[in-house]
């Protein structure tokens, strides 16, 4: 241990280049070439060296479309693949009652109704009596059909759903290879199926897998529709009659007397009332927070995140995909509160939202806590009117 | 003489500089492996301050409170905006950038050992992997006779990490074999079970063609490193007990942070047992 007699190995002195293989020894290289091309590839496209390193570059020269540092980590909620423009106006809420003629194509077809009205609020749009839309590219392959026309009738785009989804069981996956190609998705779904990943049919899932072509441009029509489509089933996490005590917006501390942002929806539920997930996602984190209690974080994707807290009780773990309505714990009164209550939160595209704008939550009818100003206009992105999400302001209810 | 051959030749040439990115790559890929444990370990510690704090300046607050200085609900305002302060969403934000930084922070200190200083293969009479690891073994034994943490944790961590990116690279390459098969022979009922095992083959190609290479250069480079601590003067005699202590404890945040993070990184759920399992999966 005590010998430091290091002079007796062979080396060279430190900092001494190594002697460089004699000229006329010829060594090939070229399996190790490839090799190492294989792993620069891995390093490069599936860690955060390679991002921060293309981050870096893009910098440099100025480009806008720059990589995400975290898109590698499984803790990072997914990239929001939103075109928030085109969202802007459309209703997110789920309808009561949708146009005939869509109500005429789901009777026919069994295609989702909301689904339907995805299609048209995006691509499309119900006049005199009729629902059409702007031709898919590729609905031709599903129906197996001519279609000359520029528009088409939604109870035809429903018939290459259903017979799309007979192929990939999915009416979403149906739906995306209405724009992106059939081919392309099924090869792609079977890609990421043969690489062991959960739910592959899910978009989400199997877009990387898409050639980079695809991403960057039919993928984007594709991905509005479907995130609409989400959006405008998102489930409400606590039974239907449980009363919203505090809603989402600004509102007057009612033991406090300040004028505070209130985060997400308060909705009074007894201790030991299972909660449930607003739709199919993975959940992110489960774990307990001073102010939050125990809380369960829910990646629906599209940058669809949903957060339930002051749990008594989480029955999920992380990185545990979870179906629509799935029960991920029981109501409480963890954290800072004065009374059993769930908070629950749901940003879209990292900005906090009124949950009670989406899906099939009980709308808001009255004024409630607003301080007399309008209540938040059911729309997706208003990035200019919608108060920022700040801090995590859900104080104790009322 | 053909195309091939001579681009065989060109990258020969530079083999020592292929091999060295390669290496370096494969250590890159065997950090991320660990990433999430990383990011679930800075979360995990990232929680439990934030509470401690949160819980501290209620107590303190509610104490002072009780002075008569200001209300109740004052102090429960102003610990509740403390505890806005950091929220889940901001301590899950701050957890992806230390873990962000916490790894390339691993890279960085493997950085210098992973590029190494390399033997000119001329002077190497040893051949293949089995020469190159009893001459690796052989100089780790002589190297270590001057205790030092750095030299003593430098090879398993080098091992575990490329080792675990070379599970990680093989993973990815099953995934294009079983692509290939999917479209192939679809119906082939053992096609996933022959991926598994092209990835698991792949990945000790990787192993034969890149470790023996980057643990030797990591063994030499921790070598110099370790020269680089004495003088030229004090190498007859031993040095004084505090420079000796030191030159122990130098490699400290390698041996307990950086080894039992490259240990794990071999036997994440991701890579190594998962395609262990795939292989016998359905047989």
């Amino acid at each position: 241990m005590t010998d430091f007699d290091l002079s007796k190995f062979d080396l060279p002195p430190a900092g001494a280049s190594a002697a460089e293989p004699k000229k006329d020894v010829k060594v090939r290289g070229l399996f190790d070439a490839l090799l190492c091309l294989v792993l620069l590839y891995g390093a490069y496209a599936h860690t955060p060296v390679g991002a921060v390193l293309e981050y870096g570059v893009r910098t440099a020269l100025g480009s806008k479309n720059k990589p995400s540092l975290f898109a590698s980590f499984r803790g990072a909620d997914t990239e929001v693949k939103l075109d928030a423009a085109s969202f802007d106006g459309q209703s997110v809420h789920a309808a009561d009652q949708l146009p005939s003629p869509i109500e005429d194509a789901v009777k026919l077809t069994k295609v989702n109704g909301e689904l339907l009205a995805s299609l048209v609020a995006l691509h499309g749009s119900c006049e005199l009596g009729g629902c059409t839309i702007k031709t898919p590219p590729f609905l031709e392959d599903l129906l197996e059909a001519d279609l000359r026309d520029d528009t088409v009738p939604i109870a035809q785009v429903a018939l290459g759903i259903a017979k799309g989804k007979r192929r990939f069981l999915s009416a979403e996956t149906a739906t995306e290879a209405m724009f992106i190609a059939p081919f392309v998705v099924e090869r792609a779904v079977r890609q990421a199926e043969a690489s062991g990943l959960d739910r592959p049919e899910d978009i989400n899932v199997h877009s990387d897998f898409f050639p980079a072509n695809i991403r960057r441009g039919a993928m984007q029509d594709a991905i509005q529709v479907l995130a609409l489509y989400r959006m405008r089933t998102l489930a409400w996490p606590t039974p239907a009659t449980a009363r919203v005590t505090s809603p989402f917006g600004y509102r007057t501390h009612p033991v406090l007397k300040t004028r505070r942002f209130h985060n997400g929806t308060d909705i009074g539920v007894r201790t030991g009332t299972p909660l449930r997930s607003a739709h199919r996602g993975i959940i992110k984190r489960s774990g307990y927070d001073s102010v939050s209690g125990n809380y369960v974080h829910i990646d629906h994707g599209f940058g669809i995140v949903s957060t339930h807290c002051h749990m008594s009780e989480t029955q999920v773990k992380q990185d545990q995909h979870v179906g629509r309505l799935d029960v991920v714990g029981l109501s409480g009164a963890t954290g800072r509160v004065t009374g059993p209550h769930l908070h629950y939160i749901v940003r879209v595209d990292k900005k906090a939202v009124d949950p009670q704008a989406y899906g099939e939550a009980p709308r808001r009818k009255t004024k409630l806590d607003m301080d007399g100003k309008e209540p938040v206009t059911p729309k997706v992105f208003q990035k200019k009117n919608t108060p920022d999400a700040g801090p995590d302001a859900n104080t104790p209810a009322p | 003489m053909g195309f091939f051959t001579a681009l065989s030749h060109f990258f020969g040439a530079r083999r020592r500089f292929v091999r060295r990115l390669g290496s370096l790559c494969l250590v890159v890929l065997g950090v991320h492996a660990a990433g999430d444990l990383i990011d679930n370990g800075v979360f995990a510690v990232l929680d439990k301050v934030d509470l401690f704090f949160d819980e501290l300046v209620w107590k303190v607050l509610d104490t002072v409170a009780g002075w008569g200085l200001f209300s109740v609900d004052r102090a429960a305002d102003w610990s509740t905006r403390f505890a806005d302060w950091v929220d889940v969403e901001a301590k899950q934000t701050l957890g992806l950038w230390l873990a962000l930084i916490v790894e390339i922070g691993v890279v960085l200190v493997l950085l210098d050992f992973v590029w190494g200083r390399r033997q000119a293969s001329h002077d190497v009479k040893e051949r293949g992997i089995k020469g190159e690891f009893m001459r690796s073994v052989r100089e780790l034994g002589e190297a270590f006779t001057a205790f030092d943490l750095e030299r003593v944790a430098i090879v398993p961590v080098v091992l575990c990490f490329s080792l675990s990116g070379a599970l990680w690279a093989g993973r990815g390459l099953e995934t294009i074999f079983s692509q290939l098969f999917t479209d192939v022979a679809p119906l082939w009922r053992l096609g996933v079970n022959v991926a598994a095992s092209g990835g698991l083959l792949a990945a000790l190609l990787l192993v034969w063609r890149f470790v023996p290479d980057l643990v030797d250069g990591a063994i030499l480079r921790a070598h110099d490193r370790a020269l680089e601590q004495l003088d030229t003067k004090e190498l007859d005699k031993p040095p004084p007990m505090k420079k000796r202590l030191r030159m122990a404890l130098r490699g400290a945040p390698l041996a307990f942070v950086v080894l039992p993070l490259a240990v794990v990184s071999v036997f994440t759920e991701g890579s190594f047992l998962e395609l262990i399992g795939r292989i016998g999966a359905a047989l």
